[in-house]
């Protein structure tokens, strides 16, 4: 009885410490944006928000971080129309070579990055479209598209097609109990999908880093240069900004669903 | 009118007839077309180029592949490559086990914590996390800084540019990834059959490792593989984490084509990486259908 | 229930004929509908009954539009709809598992036939207000279906079916998901939808007393073939085979080979027109008798149901009243007698 209590112990000891492992460093950014020294020490000596001044006053960060949001919403668009296509195919349609299919649309994420950077960079260099939002867009669907079609098939396979079927005795055509039906029950899962795609966009560093340039940069880049060679504090500011931003794009999507629950479940 | 579904491949394996399929969504099929066009293009066609030009640049024939096998330094990197995702499998295994053993048994409050606590890092930022590595890390970081406020070091320790600083990083993104799909097999896992093997006179740590762990082993192994396959491919925590001396191969692609622009080289070394990567996965797609571990996590 | 009738006269439709035609549905090997041919009156409650996986689903499916027959044609209200998609069939269809649409309130599930329709807006609303009324959830139309009891969502489904007056209205098995006392209930309301709507009714159930309960005629499929066709009456009374006999209600069963009578036929006691008497006491003249010895009583509370062991082995089943003329306990010797009237001789189809 002892030794499984010490077992107990010993096994919440080491879930702690992990869990702390886990979670410290994205804390740790956050005081350590606020330091008026250069060297970001911590604790902070003196509170100061001039590396969130230097971030607002910084053209090239702006410019990079409005390329980030507009390769990200198309991104997102571009995504969400191929991949919740080719989930619909994929759990419902018939077509050949359909393990060979799976495969490729799965492909991108199990494949290195840096192979993938390395071969779209090669081929875009002879096409000109290296420091281009189009380049970027297009590397960027091909690394987010597999988790809208993981989401979105997802989705579908636990979706009752009886439904459809009383759609339909219902009188609505095949379009329409698509569209009012099938549709928006799988909605949660496609806006799912959107965001991982957005993310993933986002915050891709290897492809882009390759691609980027003079001409054209985004947000990871700007903070990998800022990291590589020489700290620059500005990325503790930006960081601080992204997770925040990112923490509250999933809280809020994990709220919407814990709120829909509750209210279904007070109801009930 | 379109056929009926009754004689698509399968249907016959399907009795349930909730699961007929009703005729609208026959012809579907069509709709993985433009994916599929798009992928060939800007995923499958380069890498293909690359492949090509693994053999032809500078020269046709083997010449790169001759000099990477041929090159102690080169297999190093590649030793390194497979030292340091061993390793970050091992450390995260030895973290990942308990902890998903310990959300099994966790109240539903304390389970959820946890879960966020797995969550947290996977919703952030790759960079950012790595920045804080290298800020806390570093001779003046609050990790050296602790070490010495409790005597354990007298003068700051080197945690980065090395290989600690190359696991601490990795293991850290890694870490969710087993974690996730551990605890949904052990969640699968029937509890009263460690209580039946403690009642039948077994001690509850024989029981653990006789009956529990055991069952756990395909989605265990599973996950390490997974670990491993993705830590072989990593670049940008090993760039910005390691030194020199622990140079993965994803740097070495990257250092081949940016500083002395071999093409070629870059391009064989990638293919050696993806070849690894493929009979891995191989390997795992023999133990657990990878597209669902992929989705695990929600 | 609503009591005004008004209400559903409103939403009454006209009963149509179905014409099941020679329909035939192959799976791989496997035959779920096997050359079936029916012919379902205007404004008839037909059921069809089986056991699980007997075509019953297949041939609905088929009714309604769902499933294309390898053969055959369905004709409703003397129009060929082989060919017509099922939206464009008229059908009200209503499902085992409700199919409410989760993303829409009840009152826009209703409301949702009636709009793919280009009703008005002014009659969409009194419409749904009336179904939602003759279900009585009329006060729960803003809910949405996940809030509602399984008994209230398989109500909202029967509105949605009915709102827009469809030719017909099929059922599989809609309370099969409901417990007792609920599916009863519910039964009840849908006999009584029947009465008022007069639209013909096709109904899907396995359950026996279900299927005797509610219909005007009940149509027996077996293997995906039809066994037997006609009202629960003449089903009950007078089965044509052995298996109809022992699938609606329960049956005492004497095999040609005990009986003398010839192969290929059997003959069929209910248990209610078996009686029991003391042994040795004198039997009603004409009675064919069977000696045995009371094995197990079981109170029924509207009755007692009474196993006597035979001396062969074989045993036979009594339904009798609490306080008749004998008490049965466990070890009586009893005789078992019947009037020859009650004895049916059927067509054994079990055997194979
Ligand atoms: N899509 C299908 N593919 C193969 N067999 C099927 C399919 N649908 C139904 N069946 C078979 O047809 C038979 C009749 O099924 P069904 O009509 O659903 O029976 P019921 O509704 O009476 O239970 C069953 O044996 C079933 O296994
Ligand atoms: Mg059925």
């Amino acid at each position: 009885m002892n030794t499984k209590l010490l077992c107990r112990g010993a096994l919440v000891l080491l879930a702690v410490l992990t869990a702390l492992y886990l979670v410290a460093p994205v804390f740790f950014v956050i005081p350590t944006s606020f330091n008026d020294s250069s060297f970001l020490e911590f604790p902070p000596k003196a509170f100061s928000t001039r590396w969130y001044e230097a971030y607002f006053q910084d053209p090239a960060w702006i410019n990079a971080t409005l390329n980030s949001l507009q390769i990200g919403v198309w991104v997102t668009i571009l995504s969400v129309v191929l991949g919740t296509a080719a989930a619909l195919a994929m759990v419902r349609g018939r077509y050949p070579v359909k393990a060979l299919v799976s495969g490729l649309v799965l492909a991108p994420v199990l494949v290195p990055y840096v192979i993938i950077a390395l071969a779209v960079y090669a081929v875009f260099l002879e096409m000109g479209l290296t420091q281009s939002v189009l380049g970027f867009v297009l590397v960027h669907t091909a690394l987010a598209v597999p988790f809208v079609v993981i989401n979105v098939s997802a989705a579908l396979v636990s979706f009752d097609e009886r439904l459809e079927m009383a759609a339909m005795s219902l009188g609505a055509n095949r379009v329409t109990t698509f569209l009012k039906v099938t549709l928006p029950c799988i909605a949660p899962s496609v806006a799912a999908g959107a965001l991982f795609a957005f993310i993933t966009s986002f915050d891709e560093v290897v492809t882009s880093v390759f691609l980027a340039g003079p001409d054209l940069s985004t947000l990871p880049v700007q903070m990998w240069s800022g990291v590589r060679v020489q700290i620059d504090p500005t990325v503790a500011a930006v960081s601080t900004m992204l997770l925040l931003v990112t923490l509250a794009l999933f809280a809020s999507a994990g709220l919407v669903r814990l709120f829909r629950a509750r209210r279904l479940a007070e109801a009930a | 009118m379109p056929q009926e579904a009754g004689d698509a491949p399968g249907a016959g394996s399907s009795p349930a007839p909730a699961r007929r399929r009703p005729r609208i969504l026959d012809g579907w099929g069509l709709l993985v077309l433009p994916l599929v066009a798009f992928l060939l293009v800007v995923f499958v066609a380069p890498l293909v180029s690359i492949l090509a030009r693994s053999f032809t640049d500078p020269t046709t024939g083997l010449d790169n592949y001759r000099d990477f096998f041929g090159s102690p330094v080169y297999l190093d990197v590649l030793g390194n490559t497979f030292r340091i995702s061993g390793l970050v499998t091992l450390v995260t295994l030895l973290l990942g086990f308990p902890y998903a053993y310990l959300m099994t048994l966790a109240p539903p409050l304390w389970r959820n914590l946890m879960l966020v606590a797995v969550l947290i890092p996977f919703w952030t930022s790759l960079l950012v996390r790595t920045f804080a590595w290298v800020l806390m890390l570093g001779d003046t970081g609050v990790v050296n800084q602790f070490l010495m406020s409790i005597g354990l070091i007298d003068e700051p320790t080197q945690l980065i540019r090395n290989q600690t600083g190359v696991l601490v990083g990795m293991v850290q993104v890694m870490l969710p990834y087993a974690v996730l799909p551990m605890f949904a097999t052990m969640r699968q896992i029937d509890r009263r059959l460690v209580q039946a093997a403690e009642g039948l006179g077994a001690r509850p740590i024989s029981a653990f490792w006789r009956v529990y762990a055991p069952l756990t082993l395909p989605g265990v192994a599973a996950s390490c593989l997974l670990v491993f396959i993705s830590s072989i491919g990593f670049y940008v925590t090993p760039a910005l984490l390691g030194g020199p001396k622990d140079m993965m191969i994803g740097e070495l692609i990257v250092q081949q084509l940016s500083a002395v622009l071999r093409w070629g080289f870059a391009s064989a070394l990638a293919v050696v990486l993806l070849l690894v990567t493929a009979a891995l996965l191989l390997l795992v797609s023999r133990i657990v259908n990878i597209g669902k571990f992929m989705g695990g996590e929600r | 229930m609503s009591q005004n009738p008004s209400t559903t006269s409103t939403l009454a439709g006209t009963g149509v004929s179905i014409d099941i035609r020679n329909v035939v549905k192959t799976y791989k090997t496997m035959t779920a509908v096997d050359d079936v041919s029916l012919t379902i009156e205007p404004g008839e409650f037909l059921t069809l009954l089986g056991s699980s996986g007997s075509g019953k689903s297949t041939l609905l499916n088929i009714i309604a539009g769902f499933i294309d027959a390898d053969s055959g044609s369905i004709e409703v209200g003397g129009k060929d709809l082989t060919k017509v998609p099922p939206y464009r069939r008229d059908l009200g269809m209503v499902f085992q598992h409700y199919a409410l649409f989760p993303h829409m309130s009840v009152w826009d599930n209703v409301a949702f036939p009636l709009k793919r329709r280009g009703v008005a807006k002014a009659q969409v609303a009194e419409r749904v207000q009336r179904a939602l009324d003759v279900v009585e959830l009329g006060h729960l139309g803003k809910r949405r279906p996940a809030q509602l009891s399984g008994g209230q969502q398989q109500r909202v489904a029967l509105a949605r079916a009915i709102v827009f007056q469809p030719q017909a209205l099929l059922m599989d098995e809609p309370l099969g998901a409901l417990d007792k006392r609920l599916r009863e209930q519910l039964q009840l309301e849908i006999k009584r939808l029947h009465r008022e709507l007069g639209t013909t009714f096709v109904f899907v159930t396995h359950d026996q007393e279900e299927a005797l309960a509610m219909s005007d005629r009940i149509a027996v499929m077996r293997d995906g073939a039809l066994v037997q066709v006609g009202t629960p009456v003449e089903l009950y009374e007078r089965p044509a085979s052995r298996y109809t006999a022992e699938f609606l209600g329960e049956s005492n069963i004497f095999t040609g080979r005990t009986h003398g009578v010839d192969d290929g036929s059997a003959l069929v006691v209910r248990p209610e027109h078996v009686r029991l008497s003391a042994a040795g006491a004198e039997l009603p003249s004409g009675h064919n008798a069977l000696d045995g010895v009371v094995r197990e009583v079981v109170y029924l509370g509207s009755g007692l149901r009474v196993e006597v062991a035979l001396p062969d082995g074989r045993h036979l089943i009594t339904r009798s009243e609490v306080r008749g003329a004998l008490t049965p306990s466990p070890g009586l010797p009893v005789a078992a007698h019947w009037h020859p009237e009650h004895a049916l001789v059927v067509r054994d189809d079990t055997a194979a």
